[in-house]
């Protein structure tokens, strides 16, 4: 069941896919396959100082979530890659990135229970 | 079928894109390393490329340089995917030329009506250029028909006499005219020469020799 505050909006999942379920469980492995370098060469960029790069995995992060429609992840990503390509950076980047992480987490799991 | 190269850097949307396409009956090669783009394009013949913008190691702007370096709007046309907070990037590849853009997620029957309405574009201009090679073909053979019969008739008039009592003034009058001749074929050559690099300008690498001897 999708509930009230889901992450994810199943509606549009549904919509853009057209009820391929092989395909979303395709897209799904390669996400879990992909988004832990993803999360750590953005890490690494913001100890880094890196703005370029910080701008570059927010923005790959922010694609990849983008299409499984989980909105909410892909504005958190958005703040970052801004601050990157902006340079302004306020010093909470790396919780952020921590929120992200987490977010990710329950959103694995709604896609679990619900398809 | 549309031949497409689709170019991301991320594999899932690259994946997603692929696999959607195909679902619409189009073939659909796709890339993630942006170093093997140039040489697939120059070994395969596509009908169109979807490039993402934002890449590590070269951007698909830069990558859309390199192709027009070698490729006009309608021998390949472009399509950028982008980002929504992407416009800038947009406007910069709209002016480099590409052709058109879709923004991620890619929604698939937009992605599909633009794809076709390119690859429509690029026959009709394939074809309206085959028309046009077509009568240039045509006006040439016209005007060195007319060109070459005159000062063919005079040759074969000169050697025609070589049946008959041939003196030294007649000698020097056919010498003098096989020399005009020589001049007029000259000419004609050099204006075959100019056509052929005009028409090379036109149409690059499609123009042909046209073998008289086979035809």
């Amino acid at each position: 069941m999708v509930g009230l505050m889901s992450l994810v909006d199943f509606e549009q999942i549904k919509i853009h896919f057209g009820g391929d379920k092989d395909l979303i469980d395709q897209l799904i492995v390669i996400f879990r396959e992909t988004y832990p370098q993803v999360m750590k060469d953005l890490m690494k960029a913001i100890q880094d100082e890196s703005h370029k790069d910080i701008e570059l995995h927010a923005h790959t992060l922010k694609g990849m979530v983008a299409n499984l429609f989980c909105e909410e992840i892909a504005k958190k990503c958005l703040e970052l890659e801004e601050r990157g390509r902006n340079n302004k950076f306020k010093g909470d980047e790396l919780s952020i990135v921590k929120e992200i992480k987490d977010l990710i987490v329950k959103m694995l799991n709604e896609f679990e229970n619900n398809l | 079928m549309i031949k497409v190269l689709l170019v991301d850097d991320d594999k899932m949307s690259g994946t997603l894109l692929k696999a959607l396409l195909e679902k619409k009956e189009m073939e659909c090669t796709y890339l993630n390393d942006t170093k093997k783009v140039l040489e697939h394009i120059k070994e395969n013949s596509y009908d169109i490329v979807l490039l993402d913008i934002m890449m590590p190691n070269i951007s698909g702007l830069e990558l859309l340089s390199e192709i027009r370096k070698h490729h006009n709007l309608y021998d390949l046309p472009v399509i950028m995917v982008t980002s929504k907070d992407e416009t800038e990037d947009v406007v910069s590849a709209l002016k480099i030329g590409a052709n058109d853009y879709l923004t991620k997620p890619v929604n698939i029957e937009v992605a599909v009506a633009r794809i076709n309405t390119q690859a429509h574009l690029k026959e009709l201009v394939e074809k309206s250029l085959s028309t046009e090679q077509m009568q240039t073909i045509t006006t040439l053979m016209t005007t060195l028909h007319h060109e070459i019969n005159n000062p063919l008739a005079i040759v074969v008039g000169n050697l025609s006499m070589g049946a008959e009592k041939i003196t030294e003034m007649k000698v020097e009058k056919s010498l003098n005219a096989l020399n005009r001749i020589s001049e007029i074929l000259k000419q004609i050559a050099e204006l075959g020469r100019q056509q052929s690099k005009m028409h090379e300008k036109s149409f690059g690498s499609k123009s042909k020799m046209y073998d008289l001897k086979k035809n």
